[in-house]
């Protein structure tokens, strides 16, 4: 049985595949000039003629859009979507919005055929992650207005496997029904995985007794975060799994069961650019921010979404020994830019101190990080990380603190206070965790 | 009424044939060259075919609809069975 969910796209030529991409870019473009007024306006500001985008550079002449359009075009007619809209409001079918982390939310259309899309982008990935027809696939999340997971759920379905809906439930019902009904698979944030696995041994159980062979991760970057994914792995006794996804984009990033600690990105249901500061296609090795595009797409389009998502690209057969052409993020998404933040002029992402964190088994799974002015010395910024003792060690949290601000200093060139409280101190989030506490005054 | 339409239950009964072969086709052809996304694509229009059928007098259910055609709960052929007529 294959390996890839469609191997005619996954494993084809780079040369014909930019060439696709470029055809769907310009079919993508003209539709939602002709039916999106926003987009219309748009493109017409920047000169742009949707059938005169033959190539990549041209491709480039189309003006990005960032998140703050999105949000003022919808403060407008028609409700609610403004005239983002490409399609008529009849041929919406699935409302969904995003999570409002960096401020309001934005409203997602869907009609019937992009909801389609959506689940065969997510099969794109769970087939990669080995999920099969015989797979039992439990969703522990609360099914709701975002969109997470949704997709993943119908795409089980397509892939023909058993879908169990967990929403609803307490987590000590969910890993129950997981045991009771030998659940083989399922999907949430690295953060809920290893938060159920702390509730199944509270529960009595030894979540590696459990059936589940894969875990499939979503919300945060923590399955490409060496320390977290060899959390959740040795929890559950499975293989862990990455996925990248926006609301705005769909889900456009996964790791496969190959030899490799990355993403592919989907590139034959997305344009994904790779740019530097100055708007320039980084080279594979480089680090840059990505620029999205969704390439079938109908109700709600998004031509060049700034994402604001930072990966290192890699692109070639020796990044992964699966056969997949596609280029690669190497170590996942490194950080949102709107997460990562000046310390005492250096640049910190939140996920260093998470993998220093979780690789040390001196503490638990939970931490959280505050970021505070200097009492004293107004100039300058104190980082401090709360973890948690680790109850199944006999490290003293005087060892702790030590061992991890050596760790943090090394690792993120900053020297952190580090504050080891005792174990279940520390909230247990169910979905993302928000983990930074900024609390500077002057900070920019 | 668009001059697509067909006039009547047999034209209507022969373009769900139709539907139902080219579904067949495709499926075949995801399972010969091993492309899942194909073949369950394919798979999937069955399903939602089947729900048409239901809804058109006289149109045949294809045999093993509303499951997994490759195993036969029953241990029997399903040859002859017809539900729906």
């Amino acid at each position: 049985m294959s390996r890839m969910w469609n191997p005619m796209l996954e494993t084809m030529d780079r040369a014909d595949l930019r060439a696709l991409q470029v055809d769907r870019f310009r079919e993508q473009v003209r539709h939602a000039y002709d039916h999106s007024p926003f987009y219309r306006r748009k493109l017409d500001a920047a000169g742009i003629d949707p059938d005169g985008i033959q190539t990549f550079e041209d491709v480039r002449a189309v003006p990005t859009t960032k998140k703050g359009e999105l949000r003022e075009a919808q403060g407008g007619e028609p409700f609610p979507y403004g005239d983002l809209l490409a399609a008529s409001p009849e041929g919406v079918t699935e409302y969904h919005q995003t999570s409002g982390t960096t401020g309001e939310p934005v409203r997602q259309a869907d009609s019937w055929s992009d909801w389609e899309w959506w689940g065969d982008c997510w099969a794109t990935v769970l087939w990669a992650q080995g999920i099969r027809p015989d797979d039992r696939v439990f969703f522990p999340f609360s099914y709701n207005v975002f969109v997470a997971f949704w997709a993943a759920h119908y795409a089980c379905e397509r892939i023909g496997a058993e879908v169990v809906p967990g929403g609803n439930l307490s987590s000590a019902q969910r890993v129950r029904k997981m045991r009771e009904i030998d659940v083989t698979a399922f999907a949430s944030t690295p953060t809920y995985a290893l938060r159920l696995a702390e509730v199944a041994r509270e529960e009595g159980f030894e979540p590696t007794d459990f059936a589940v062979d894969t875990v499939v991760c979503a919300g945060e970057p923590g399955a490409s975060v060496p320390g977290t994914k060899a959390r959740i792995e040795e929890a559950w006794g499975a293989d862990v799994y990455d996925h990248a996804g926006a609301t705005e984009a769909g889900a456009w990033g996964f790791s496969c069961d190959g030899e490799s600690v990355g993403l592919h990105l989907n590139e034959a249901q997305f344009l994904i650019e790779v740019l530097d500061e100055d708007g320039e296609p980084v080279d594979p090795g480089e680090t840059g921010e990505i620029v999205i595009t969704p390439l079938n797409r109908t109700a709600q389009p998004y031509i060049r979404f700034e994402l604001r998502d930072e990966i290192g690209l890699r692109e070639g057969a020796a990044v992964c020994d699966c056969g997949r052409t596609f280029r690669f993020a190497e170590g996942g998404v490194l950080g949102r830019l709107d997460d990562l933040t000046k310390v005492n002029g250096v640049l910190l992402a939140p996920t260093a101190i998470e993998d220093a964190v979780r690789s040390y088994d001196g503490v638990s799974d939970e931490y959280e990080v505050i970021i505070d002015d200097h009492e004293e010395k107004p100039d300058l910024d104190v980082v401090t990380v709360v973890a948690e003792e680790n109850p199944e060690t006999d490290v003293s949290a005087d060892e702790a603190s030590e061992e991890l601000r050596k760790t943090l200093k090394q690792t993120t060139s900053i020297t952190c206070r580090i504050d080891v409280v005792p174990y279940e101190s520390l909230e247990r989030p169910e979905l993302k965790a928000d983990r930074l506490d900024d609390r500077r005054e002057n900070h920019v | 009424m668009s001059e697509d339409a067909p006039d009547d239950l047999d034209e209507l009964r022969a373009l769900v044939a139709d539907l139902d072969a080219s579904a067949a086709a495709l499926r075949a052809y995801g399972e010969a060259n091993d492309v899942p996304a194909i073949e369950r694509g394919a798979k999937r229009v069955q399903g939602t075919l089947d729900s048409v059928k239901q809804n058109v007098p006289g149109a045949l259910v294809r045999d093993g609809a509303g499951g997994d055609d490759d195993a036969d709960p029953n241990g029997e052929s399903g040859e002859g069975h017809e539900p729906g007529r």
